[in-house]
């Protein structure tokens, strides 16, 4: 309590010692700011009043002008008529979806596993993994690329969704996290539960992972946003299942004159939609509730 | 509870299994996996990626031979030859670090700072600086292409031509692309803001109070407070864009393909892997760039290495 208002009186002394040369920096900074965060957001808006335009409104009328009618049936024309490489737009959409999921479940949950057994179970090997992992964050081979799809390929698991398996391996940042998670965590649950006779896989998966849901949460969506954005590695290994990042480019690429580009830009803002979502969700700070619930229960 | 009936009626007593055997059952399980993964797809791939950079395929024929050539061509065609792809991509790959490390860390350390001092409407702010983050950079670079497009339809070229203006071609000219680029990751590179500014929420409100007291400035306040007590945190953010520089291959596949001298290694090496084009001479390449880039990757470790760690 007493750090809390120690905390508040000093913001209020802060407030007050801001001089008048401060403040003018300080409004100028908005100034700044504003101008650069309208930069941001005005292609997004641009993006959505050219979906809803007619193809002649675009090619005719200013780019800066108001749509003539509000043609929302643009975003069913974007499902009906976006195609690329003989994948519709709902398909893109569909690739998008199990991609992301895929690739960040598979990656977060064996980081997890592999992460409960390093953190909780020392062994001999235990530190020798940790160090590995360490080294190969912090020595990258610059360009593997080409062997990493000759390795794929004798694989069999390009262009075919068993490429996922390719990610769902223990190691990386997220076992970074994770792993000092369950080194920090209260063993009281799974002692009491190990006491009540649960074996180790129980004690992992009824006790200690939902203890640790909040923060797998949370990797998953930061990781979820970032498969989402992802085109090179569908675009390189995923051939045939255009995701629709992959979507937007080529489309754009192969696009002639004669497409209609607000059914594309419908499309792009589709395209956007998901992870500005949870994006509003993370900024709502849900994923913080969510893990203060997990180890209060 | 450890009885088994057999055929005969008889009862059997099953043995039960040790403590100790439980627990390496359970290691072995957990771990057999995600040790075969880094066994298949790191231990075996990257030594077949140095395996490959030294391997040819003879042409017109299916012999695979050994050899340096792929390192011979580097210095011939890459860094010699009439297009000389690798030494522009080398050039353009140090710009794109030269402008990371001395412009876009110390504006997103600015950035974050001003965001931890809670300027004004900073939460509006956070929110609209973090969106490059968000939104796909298939979407954010293919808008501004069309924002910056020299047609008519293009928002830029329209507010040039009221003004009796014309626009140049920005990303379809030598002149202009790579400044264009070097651009826009200015303008969507704003996002690391994030780490430091809940960074320097942990630093105890004292430590700032006193040093306010003796009349320090809000420069100097973050450049020799707040700056070395959130270093660990910076030197992460630098490391990480620094690696990044050498594997993300950016809006450049969206802008100009690696053509008007645009190419960097990351997009060279991508390129190579998705028209599936002598992928030997990539992997060494990829390999040379490796050791040419763990000195820059060193340099950068020791230099965020220089400013010593604050236990607070």
């Amino acid at each position: 309590m007493e750090k809390i208002s120690a905390v508040k009186k000093f913001k209020l002394r802060e407030k007050v010692r801001r001089t008048t040369g401060e403040k003018i920096i300080q409004y100028t900074l908005v100034v700044v700011f504003t101008v650069y965060s309208i930069s941001l957001i005005f292609p997004l808006v641009w993006a959505f009043l050219t979906s809803l335009k007619t193809h002649s409104e675009y090619m005719l009328n200013s780019p800066f002008a108001l749509p003539e009618q509000w043609l929302f049936s643009n975003y069913i024309e974007a499902f009906n008529s976006l195609e690329v490489d003989g994948t519709s737009f709902f398909g893109m959409l569909i690739n998008s979806l199990w991609y992301a999921f895929g690739m960040c479940l598979g990656n977060v949950f064996v980081c997890s596993i592999t992460a409960y057994v390093i953190a909780r179970y020392p062994f001999k090997g235990s530190q020798i993994i940790y160090n590995a992992i360490l080294i190969m964050m912090l020595m990258p081979i610059i360009g593997n690329g080409p062997t990493v799809y000759k390795m794929y390929s004798y694989l069999g698991i390009i262009d075919s969704p068993l490429f996922l398996i390719s990610n769902a391996g223990g190691l990386g940042i997220n076992f970074l996290f994770l792993e000092g998670f369950y080194r920090n965590v209260a063993g009281s649950y799974a002692e009491a539960a190990s006491i009540d006779g649960a074996n180790h896989y129980t004690t992992y998966f009824k006790i200690v992972f939902p203890q640790a849901m909040g923060l797998i949460a949370t990797l998953v969506i930061i990781q979820f946003v970032g498969y989402w954005n992802d085109y090179s590695a569908p675009m390189l290994f995923l051939r045939s299942w255009p995701t629709l990042s992959v979507g937007v480019y080529k489309y754009e690429s192969a696009m002639i004159k004669q497409a209609d580009m607000p059914i594309y830009f419908a499309g792009i803002v589709i395209t956007v939609i998901p992870v500005l979502t949870l994006f509003c969700l993370f900024q709502n700070k849900k994923i913080k509730k969510v893990s203060l619930g997990g180890i209060k229960g | 509870m450890n009885e088994q009936r057999t055929s005969g009626g008889a009862c059997k007593v099953k043995k039960p299994i040790s403590a100790a055997a439980s627990r390496k059952i359970f290691i072995i399980t957990f771990l057999a996996w995600p040790v075969l993964h880094w066994f298949v797809f790191y231990f075996l791939t990257n030594i077949n990626s140095i395996l490959m950079a030294f391997q040819r395929t003879v042409p017109g024929t299916n012999i695979v031979e050994w050899t340096t050539y792929n390192f011979e061509n580097i210095f011939i065609e890459g860094f010699g030859g009439g297009e000389a792809l690798l030494k522009e991509a080398t050039i353009n790959t140090l710009t794109f670090f030269a402008f990371g490390f001395f412009v876009l860390q110390p504006l997103n350390i600015i950035v974050g700072y001003f965001f931890y001092k809670k300027m004004p409407a900073y939460k509006v702010f956070r929110f609209m600086f973090y969106l490059p983050a968000i939104i796909p950079t298939m979407v954010m670079a293919t808008l501004f292409k069309y924002i910056i497009a020299a047609e008519s339809s293009g928002l830029l070229a329209s507010v040039f031509s009221y003004f009796g203006a014309k626009l140049p071609n920005l990303i379809g000219s030598s002149e202009y692309a790579m400044k264009t680029m070097l651009f826009y990751n200015l303008w969507t590179g704003l996002t690391s803001f994030l780490l430091t500014s809940n960074a320097m929420k942990r630093v105890p409100v004292e430590i700032i109070e006193s040093a306010q007291i003796d009349g320090v400035k809000p420069m100097r306040e973050l450049v020799s407070i707040l700056v070395p007590l959130v270093w660990p945190i910076i030197a992460v953010s630098i490391i990480t864009s620094v690696l990044s520089i050498f594997t993300s291959s950016g809006p450049i596949l969206i802008f100009t393909k690696g053509e008007y001298g645009t190419y960097t290694i990351a997009y060279w090496l991508f390129e190579k892997v998705l028209t599936v084009t002598n992928l030997e001479y990539a992997a060494a390449a990829g390999l040379f760039f490796t050791v040419l880039g763990f000195p820059i990757l060193a340099f950068t470790k020791w230099l965020t290495r220089k400013v010593e760690d604050v236990e607070y």
